[in-house]
């Protein structure tokens, strides 16, 4: 069984009272537990509609999204909610860090939210700290740290609770080259040694160069 | 699920907008500490006045001879003293307790007359009952009987414009009907924030008046009891066994019987200080309120990326909630802190009011005032000050609960 599928996922944005916006017009796709896809297109063309339908961000009009066995489009917000702390990893494109707490808090959150031991915490941020070279700044707050160590944190916060899919939008576009170029091979290394799923949206064509499986969207619809 | 992140992220976000939530602080704190000034300033005035009433007028019992209290007619006096005393004697309640004779008549001076209430005190006795706290502005707390000395209030002295050692003439109708009048020299002028004595009141030797009105006996027994007597069934008690074992018709009042105002006053007290608590509950609410929802205005985007991670809304409420409560509950630490020593510094000094003194001794106040500071009012200023930081975040909370995680997110 896929580990998600989309199926004649429509979405429609209403502005005003007669402006309507078709983001998605029935999209079908399955996802395989271990894939490192990059949902490409230009911008319009759905790309941060369909992670945030995948996600359980937002509620799709029409269309059911399945993950394993369940359509999360029919969940309640609490529920969603809870789906979203134990299947899925998010990064964001501006880091999204929580600014009072320091890189260590902010990549254990999760875990605390999840209920995991405060000792495996520990364990699971040093070893991952360690992992993608950020253990120097566990102490600093997302002030003091510089974008890519921001989205290194972002990164460290999204895998270290292991989900079972991660969802990255357009997670290189405010970082230089030299870093989207680390962060990419960041997250090809986790998908590679962990096993864990990515999909992330982009215009880059770097990144969309190194992904292993390429969704192009183009006006709402597969192209 | 440990509330200890949330309350950090909830503490560490009041002090992103420092000033903000210091005016915050301070105007909560400045609300309560000048309510629980405002409440123990009331207590203390109605205190003050109820012990000054009690000691110089009534006691906490009051004996009478059935129909006294109607018509205040001296013949209806208490002629079997010491079966009275005798009962009274045998009672531990009883911490104190004096006779006097009253009697209505007129004072004069060479300038100036007017009515006047004629007390016939032991001032053996009255040393622990009416002399609780110095009344003595002038002279001395003497009555002389055989030297036809006496004292009189402060307020009739100015009006009669007499001073110490000068000379009075009280006059009346005794108990045969006959008019008597006798000289006074004046050697005490008390100010006892009773207006009765402060405004008409002489004070003469118990036996003198007896002799000047013809009264063979006492016309009220004033009972002062240990703290924490039960006044009704103390009352109940002392009339039992005056009548019953001792044949005498009398009736026993309470103060707060005597002294229905006094009783209006604190309501009337009670009723300014829970309004004015509900102002400052107002206040708060609407500060904290304002505050908060300005705050969270500013993280929408935050609370949205909590929300997306996967945060249940119950912590999101945590969070604003910790929030309200850590800005009132700083605001309440210095209120009450700031509360409490005003109220400690003017109960060890006294507020002295005397520019507005002529009008408070006129309803029975003292121009110096001292607060009391009871633990009640920072346990009520806890429950305004909380109650009113937990309102002050439903709206707020309200404003987040509708907002999707996905449009918190691309909230600018």
């Amino acid at each position: 069984m896929a580990l998600m599928k989309l199926i004649d996922l429509k979405k429609t944005y209403v502005q005003g009272k007669d402006v309507k916006t078709q983001a998605l017009k029935g999209l079908d796709l399955e996802f395989e537990e271990g894939e490192f896809a990059a949902v490409s297109g230009p911008s319009g063309s759905g790309k941060t509609t369909l992670l945030n339908l995948m996600g359980g961000l937002d509620a799709p009009t029409s269309g059911q999204v399945y993950l394993k066995d369940t359509n999360i489009g029919e969940l309640k917000e609490n529920q969603l909610a809870h789906v979203r702390l134990m299947n899925f990893g998010f990064i964001f494109q501006a880091y999204n860090l929580i600014p009072v707490l320091t890189a260590e808090e902010n990549i254990e959150y999760i875990m605390m939210l999840r209920g995991v031991s405060r000792q495996e915490r520990r364990k699971r941020v040093y070893d991952m700290a360690r992992h993608l070279g950020i253990d120097e700044l566990l102490h600093k707050k997302p002030n003091e740290m510089s974008g890519g160590q921001q989205q290194r944190v972002a990164v460290a916060r999204a895998v270290v609770s292991k989900p079972r899919i991660v969802f990255a939008d357009e997670p290189t576009a405010n970082l230089d080259s030299t870093n989207s170029a680390n962060l990419l091979d960041l997250m090809r290394q986790l998908n590679d040694e962990e096993k864990m799923t990515f999909v992330f949206s982009t215009h880059d064509p770097v990144v969309i160069e190194k992904a292993r499986r390429r969704i192009i969207l183009r006006d709402g619809k597969i192209a | 699920m440990s509330s200890g992140p949330f309350l950090k992220i909830a503490y560490f976000n009041l002090w992103r907008r420092k000033s903000r939530t210091i005016l915050v602080i301070i105007m909560i704190g400045f609300g309560l500490a000048s309510m629980i000034f405002s409440q123990g300033l009331y207590d203390g005035m109605m205190v003050q006045m109820i012990q000054d009433q009690i000691r110089t007028g009534t006691g906490e019992l009051t004996i009478y001879k059935k129909g006294y209290e109607e018509s205040k007619l001296l013949s209806n006096y208490i002629e079997d003293i010491a079966a009275v005393e005798d009962v009274l004697k045998g009672k531990d309640d009883i911490s104190h307790f004096v006779s006097r004779v009253k009697c209505d008549g007129v004072v004069s001076s060479a300038r100036y007359s007017q009515g006047a209430t004629i007390i016939g005190i032991d001032p053996a006795r009255e040393k622990h009952f009416i002399n609780y706290k110095d009344p003595v502005v002038k002279g001395a707390f003497r009555v002389d009987g055989e030297n036809n000395q006496g004292m009189i209030g402060e307020k009739l002295a100015e009006k009669l414009k007499v001073g110490i050692g000068k000379k009075i003439v009280i006059q009346g109708q005794a108990l045969n009907k006959e008019i008597v009048a006798t000289a006074i020299r004046v050697i005490g002028i008390l100010k006892t924030n009773n207006p009765q004595i402060d405004t008409s009141g002489v004070l003469l030797d118990k036996k003198q008046v007896q002799q000047l009105f013809q009264v063979n006996g006492v016309t009220e027994f004033n009972i002062l009891l240990k703290p924490d007597t039960d006044l009704k069934a103390q009352k109940a008690r002392l009339i039992e066994e005056i009548e019953a074992k001792k044949g005498l018709n009398i009736e026993i009042f309470t103060w707060r019987e005597l002294y229905p105002i006094v009783l209006i006053w604190d309501q009337v007290m009670n009723y300014f200080v829970y309004i004015s608590y509900g102002i400052v509950f107002l206040v708060v609410a609407l500060g904290i309120f304002f505050i908060l929802f300005i705050s969270i205005m500013e993280r929408v985007k935050e609370f949205g990326i909590l929300l997306a991670v996967g945060t249940p809304f119950s912590s999101i409420c945590k969070i604003v909630f910790y929030e309200s409560f850590i800005m009132g509950m700083l605001g309440y630490c210095f209120g009450a802190f700031f509360g409490w020593l005003s109220l400690y510094v003017f109960s060890r000094f006294g507020l002295d009011l005397s520019y507005f003194s002529s009008g408070l001794t006129d309803v029975g106040m003292a121009a110096v005032m001292y607060p009391v500071v009871e633990g009640g009012y920072f346990v009520l200023g806890l429950i305004a000050v909380g109650a009113s930081s937990g309102m002050a975040a439903f709206i707020p909370l309200w404003r987040l609960k509708r907002l999707k995680a996905v449009e918190a997110i691309r909230f600018i």
